[in-house]
């Protein structure tokens, strides 16, 4: 909201210089920024809708600069004619405490909003627009009290307030089609609505230039009807801003004498008397709030003198009686966030001012449970590896296309957004993966074509009805494996990158091997499922080919996944003693059937229990025409050491004898 | 006995001729080698008369251990010359880049969210995660934010469902650890939070931090503490001023907002906070009467955005390498 300075100041002449005015207002919770044309632009808390009028403003200034307030100002009394006073049909209690209205007629329907009122309007934020709208805003803006004007002539029976019944639609003034609802309170003429009470008007029962006679309303309807409508009927209007947040029900008969003496006064007019129903609310809260001073100074941390309190209560507008150990607050009827003891605390300190309240060192804590979680720490330390070996941590958004879950996830059902902000962001993931290869695609096409990513982040599944939260580790690479440098041919990032990647990451964690797996959006030749201590826990492969003109991308990058909850935590290294007797090096180099795995070659070896086999390398593979068709060459290096002698060749020979033999059998290997 | 003056002579000459050490090596066996020109002489003694061998015994000897003198003091400076010729050679040009695969880098978000979290650890605020998928029950009613509460127009909701939604802010964390582990607690908790709400100062995703603190005696002067003593650590000698300003949360009261700036620059909102409400207290079974407590929340991106001086809260989700690469020294 918008506030026009020297309007507000008529109300508290002798407050200090506007500077002053935005800062205190600010720090006690009225925050206010000072433009340069010297208004106030407000950004009220829902709680303060008092504050949405000059009145409501001019007493907070006044609490905060102990200025004196000046209610004097903008009176309002109206002479009455001797006008029939409107018939009332029924209100509805739960929705409306107090309804009234008045009938005006015979004043100059060509009347112009004096100059000075359309100034005030417009440096409040609100266009001005004909006269009776003018006033009616005009009084809003003073009071806080949002009134409406009917064309009476338009109505076709007594006035009622009621709740709409279902089906029921009206046109607002808007133009717009409302639908209404039992939960909607309306204000209705005859059979039909010919309001939305306390949010819109509607267009058949409008004022315009052509309207005769009109009916004032002024009415006061409990936040509890108005509340959250206007964000399903998609219509803020002034009036439903205050509603909801409450409007002041002691004001509204005071409105409308202002509203009717404005009118009179420009326009002229005769005034009927008022008819209303309900009852206008006294001045002050009946129920008291107590407020005890152990509990001041127990929440505070901080005495403040009693004389002091009483002080700041009084003039906050509540009526204040002092015992021995508490105060009995009624508060005002203009505040509806005084309800509860704490409440007044924070009045008192509001105004005593937060920066009085002293600092006090938080006492050792009770219990010592702060050690970081096994998940903290996980994510703690894959971040650090990976970053460590050259990846970015990305942040993506949990919410992605349902292209890419068809891409990654096809049998995935994920949860839809009802209210989605675009089609980009309409399901909630199964898959970190779509995600970082678009942070891939947006890099490459800012030609940055080298690029490492991770992301550690919830994704979203189903669990029958529930959605099942879990937490995934993601990354993807692609471009040159090392930065361009004159000591090395260029190389592109391929699987075993990755792999190593992932071997380095998960170290420590378990006993850990790679198979050959498959996944729709990958590489069939090129994917691996991880599997840690017997357990599948992710995949690694690069992206299919036929995806690429996906993501624009002129090659496949190396994605992976683990889900973070399928491994258990690296156990705690456990000293191990070595041999100190040396090591004896073989190499052998084998002719293999293309489709042997290097693991095979291995488990084939490991099968023959040699203990004294304390390493197996591969450190050659070599493929050839001279080897036969698919034929490949695998060098292996064996390391070998005895915990209880030194080797001797002989020794290693009937070994590697072992060895040799086990593959020539095993897997149909051959020695080159 | 003038031939063996003549060894000495030659001997020394050779020596200085010989320019490597394999040169050297043969001068040293012409010399001193078994049949060598010193050896053979030193046998030839016995063939003397009687009365010379002594002198020629002596003269001998003493070319001979000159000779090994030169030799040693030739080799030495043979070896020298090598090394010197070695390392000459092996000269390379250190200003050639290294090779090294640069360090990738943490996002800044995420590295300030495990900041804040650090930070709080060290006064026993035990981390707490809790779904981002909430109810309306964990999310609002229990945070004292009951339907159509004009707070909930603050909170714009992404739902999944009648009753599931996104969470829109940590603070359900508190609700569910409450409930958990009853009072006393003190719990951080960081995490991804939502609201249906985009434009360029505006993100539908972005990072929390809460933290609930609830024992008995707990004062707003400790939350001022703690408060300020944060601030300061997280800004890392810089000077900044911190103030406290009044405001409203439903689920505390009374509330704070908390409010930064250095040097001369405008107050810059950070955090709110502020006493727990009695009715979440109360929703949560604990006695208002015995426990008091506070409760803060923090944005991670905008304190990350205040820590490296980030202009443009879309680059935080943009994951640009020409951004996230500038974080490599962290």
């Amino acid at each position: 909201m918008k506030c026009d300075l020297d309007w507000l100041l008529q109300w508290v002449p002798k407050a200090p210089d506007a500077e002053t005015i935005a800062q205190l207002l600010t720090l006690a919770g009225v925050e206010a920024e000072l433009q340069e044309d010297r208004t106030l632009e407000l950004d009220l808390t829902p709680n303060r809708g008092d504050c949405l009028s000059m009145l409501g403003l001019a007493r907070e200034l006044s609490v905060l600069t102990e200025a004196k307030f000046d209610d004097r100002l903008e009176g309002g009394t109206a002479v009455v004619s001797n006008q029939t006073p409107p018939s009332l049909g029924s209100v509805e209690p739960e929705g409306c405490s107090y309804y009234s209205l008045r009938l005006i007629e015979a004043y100059d329907s060509q009347a112009v909003t004096p100059s000075g009122m359309q100034d005030r309007l417009q440096r409040c934020g609100i266009q001005p627009h004909d006269f009776l709208v003018d006033v009616t805003n005009y009084v809003m803006l003073e009071l806080g009290q949002p009134l409406h004007a009917l064309d009476a002539d338009s109505l076709s029976g007594p006035v009622s307030v009621r709740w709409a019944r279902k089906e029921e639609k009206l046109r607002a003034l808007d133009g717009s089609m409302l639908p209404l609802g039992p939960d909607i309170l309306v204000i209705a003429s005859g059979n039909s609505p010919v309001a939305v009470a306390g949010v819109i008007g509607g267009a058949n029962t409008a004022v315009t230039e052509k309207t005769q006679r009109i009916m004032l309303e002024s009415a006061h309807f409990l936040p509890s009807a108005i509340a959250g409508r206007a964000r399903r009927l998609k219509l803020h209007t002034e009036a439903s801003r205050r509603f909801e947040r409450g409007v002041d029900p002691h004001i509204a008969h005071r409105a409308m004498q202002r509203a009717t003496q404005l009118i009179v006064e420009h326009a002229g007019g005769q005034v009927s008397e008022i008819s209303s129903h309900g009852y206008l609310a006294p001045e002050y809260r009946a129920e008291p709030v107590f407020l005890r001073a152990e509990q001041l100074e127990r929440c505070l941390g901080l005495m403040v003198n009693e004389g002091v309190v009483t002080r700041i209560l009084r003039s906050l507008g509540c009526v204040v009686t002092v015992r021995a150990t508490d105060w009995e607050v009624h508060p005002p009827s203009w505040r509806f966030d005084l309800e509860i003891e704490q409440d007044l605390v924070e009045e008192v300190v509001r105004v005593y001012g937060y920066d009085r309240i002293p600092s006090a060192r938080l006492p050792a804590p009770v219990t010592t449970r702060g050690s970081p979680s096994a998940l903290t720490r996980r994510i703690e330390q894959c971040g650090t590896r990976l970053v460590e070996r050259g990846y970015c941590e990305a942040v993506t958004y949990s919410f992605s296309e349902e292209k890419l879950e068809q891409i990654f996830a096809p049998s995935a059902k994920p949860w839809r957004l009802l209210n989605p902000i675009s089609d980009d962001y309409a399901v909630m993931r199964t898959t970190l993966s779509g995600s970082l290869l678009r942070a891939v695609q947006h890099n490459h096409n800012r030609q940055q074509s080298s690029v490492r990513l991770f992301e550690m982040a919830r994704v979203f599944g189903r669990e029958g009805k529930e959605v099942s939260e879990s937490w995934i580790l993601s990354g993807v690479a692609q471009g040159a494996a090392y930065p361009l440098q004159w000591s090395a041919a260029p190389r592109a990032i391929d699987f075993y990158d990755i792999k190593g990647d992932l071997e380095c990451l998960l170290q420590g964690s378990g006993q850990l091997r790679f198979e050959s797996a498959t996944h729709p959006a990958l590489h069939p030749g090129q994917t691996a499922r991880i599997i840690l201590e017997e357990k599948a826990v992710g995949l690694v492969g690069a992206l299919h080919p036929k995806w690429l003109s996906e993501f624009d991308l002129p090659h496949s990058p190396v994605l992976f996944e683990l889900a973070f909850s399928e491994w258990e935590d690296a156990a705690r290294p456990a000293f191990c003693a070595w041999s100190e007797y040396p090591t004896v090096e073989r190499d052998i180099s084998l002719i293999l059937a293309e489709e042997v795995q290097a693991a095979q070659l291995e488990a084939c070896i490991r099968e023959l229990g040699i203990e004294e086999l304390v390493e197996i390398v591969v450190f050659d593979v070599y493929r050839a025409r001279g080897l036969g068709n698919r034929r490949k060459s695998i060098g292996l290096h064996l390391k070998f050491q005895s915990f209880s002698g030194t080797l001797t060749d002989p020794d290693v020979d009937a070994l590697l004898e072992r060895v040799t033999e086990s593959l020539t059998q095993g897997l149909g290997a051959r020695l080159r | 006995m003038s031939s063996y003056d003549s060894y000495q002579r030659d001997a020394e000459e050779a020596i200085r001729a010989a320019a490597s050490l394999t040169q050297l090596e043969q001068v040293r066996v012409s010399w001193l080698g078994r049949k060598g020109i010193l050896t053979t002489a030193l046998r030839g003694i016995r063939e003397l008369p009687e009365e010379e061998r002594p002198d020629a015994g002596l003269k001998l000897q003493s070319i001979r251990s000159v000779i090994e003198q030169a030799l040693e003091g030739r080799q030495q400076a043979l070896k020298h010359v090598a090394i010197e010729e070695k390392v000459a050679r092996e000269r390379i040009d250190v200003t050639l880049p290294g090779r090294r695969l640069p360090p990738g880098a943490y996002h800044p978000t995420m590295r300030t969210l495990r900041r804040i979290c650090a930070w709080f650890a060290r006064y026993g605020f035990q981390e707490a995660q809790g779904p981002e998928v909430e109810d309306d029950y964990h999310n609002f009613e229990a945070l004292n934010i009951p339907p159509l509460h004009p707070a909930r127009a603050m909170h714009d909701t992404f739902y999944l469902s009648d009753g599931q939604l996104l969470r829109t802010h940590t603070s359900p964390v508190q609700i569910r650890a409450m409930a958990e582990h009853g009072a006393p607690i003190r719990i951080i908790a960081p995490g991804r939070v939502y609201r249906c709400d985009s434009d360029p100062t505006h993100s539908p995703m972005f990072h929390q931090v809460e933290g609930l603190c609830i024992e008995p005696g707990i004062n707003m002067a400790h939350l001022k503490s703690v408060v300020t003593e944060f601030l300061q650590d997280f800004f890392e000698g810089r000077e900044i001023e911190i103030r406290f300003r009044a405001s409203y949360f439903p689920f505390t009261e009374p509330s704070a907002e908390v409010d930064v700036r250095h040097e001369n620059s405008g107050w810059l909102e950070v955090m709110g906070c502020g006493m727990v409400h009695p009715n979440v207290l109360q929703s949560s079974d604990i006695d208002p009467l015995q426990h008091a407590g506070f409760a803060f929340g923090m944005g991670v991106e905008r304190l990350a955005m205040l820590y490296y001086d980030i202009r443009d809260l879309r680059v935080m989700f943009a994951n640009d390498l020409r951004f996230l690469s500038q974080f490599s020294g962290e």
